[in-house]
């Protein structure tokens, strides 16, 4: 959580752009993350990432009645324009077009960015909620409730998520492994 | 590897810093005009409160007869029942008897004490004896007398 968030929200909520902007670069990267992890495509991501926040800051003002953290609240935003996306294009996502290399400052550790494909594109292959729990607990690192609220599940349904999703990503992984031996 | 500390490293993806940019002015952008028609559209918003809050206290005025009216109904509906015609016609018609026989009796005890003034010749004699008045005047006991008659003649 960003320091002095509810009062920034409380500033963007009266208008003040500048309090907006600064909700925008701490939270910005996060849901690009999400995006280009969900859809595996960069423009797709990054077209994504503004309809997100085109529409958090045009209904920042219906923010406050909704009880739940902020970064819930931009991340059910992101879910359900995610949503949108695959049903009006209806375009099996191919997890091939994100080079991972030109995305992070990973570029001289080779063997990490190779790890790091094998486990994208395993999470690709998952369910929905099983990539979006794995993507908001352990690239993220949200608090249960957090996850909870963006999800709208209870908490223990989201413990159970995990555990399950954390499951099948090892499953994936091991059954990839012992085909490429 | 652990797969969480892969997981982990996935913060290092990162969007182009060209494209936030300009993400990020145009976000911007829209919101100051969205804020500018806000404020200058502040009497549409007073007038579009002022609409709604009258529109509330319309209805609330017509559920408050709509309801009102049917106790208002409930607390009248027992008098109204008590006003059954034929029974008030029945009262009417013994109050009259009632009025008639205290009439009877008044007049009763009232031609007793003149017949017995008149030393009981059954003549009124608040009536002259004299022949020459006219047939019309001559009380008889069958003429009907006033009840302001009778009281003269009891004074005299």
């Amino acid at each position: 959580m960003l320091d002095g968030e509810e009062k920034l929200i409380a500033r963007a909520i009266e208008g003040e752009s500048s309090a907006f902007g600064l909700l925008y670069d701490y939270y910005q990267p996060k849901i690009y993350r999400f995006a280009v992890l969900r859809t595996g495509r960069r423009e797709e991501a990054e077209d994504l990432t503004h309809q997100v926040f085109l529409h958090a800051w045009q209904r920042v003002g219906e923010y406050q009645f909704l009880g739940f953290p902020f970064s819930s609240w931009l991340y059910r935003i992101a879910r359900n324009a995610i949503i949108d996306h695959y049903r009006t294009r209806r375009e099996a996502s191919s997890v091939e077009d994100v080079d991972l290399q030109s995305h992070t400052n990973l570029e001289r550790d080779t063997d990490m960015l190779l790890q790091m494909d094998r486990v994208r594109k395993a999470i690709a292959s998952m369910r929905d909620e099983h990539q979006e729990v794995i993507i908001m607990r352990f690239v993220e690192e949200l608090s249960i409730k957090e996850v909870a609220d963006a999800l709208d599940k209870t908490e223990g349904a989201v413990k159970l998520l995990q555990h399950r999703a954390m499951r099948e990503l090892q499953r994936t992984l091991d059954v990839e492994r012992a085909n490429n031996k | 590897m652990e797969i969480q500390e892969i997981l982990k490293q996935f913060k290092t993806i990162e969007p182009r810093r060209a494209y936030t940019e300009h993400s990020r002015s145009e976000i911007l952008l829209v919101r100051v005009d969205n804020a500018r028609k806000k404020q200058s559209g502040m009497f549409r918003v007073f007038g579009e409160i002022f609409q709604s809050v009258s529109a509330i206290v319309l209805t609330s005025v017509a559920i408050i007869l709509v309801f009102g009216g049917f106790s208002v109904w409930r607390l009248i509906r027992p008098g109204l029942l008590a006003l059954d015609p034929a029974g008030l016609r029945a009262e009417a018609q013994a109050i009259d008897i009632q009025i008639q026989l205290a009439g009877v009796e008044y007049r009763e005890s009232t031609i007793a004490e003149v017949e017995n003034s008149s030393g009981g010749s059954g003549v009124l004699s608040i009536v002259p004896a004299s022949s020459d008045t006219d047939e019309k005047d001559v009380p008889s006991s069958t003429k009907p007398i006033s009840i302001d008659e009778a009281l003269e003649a009891l004074l005299e």
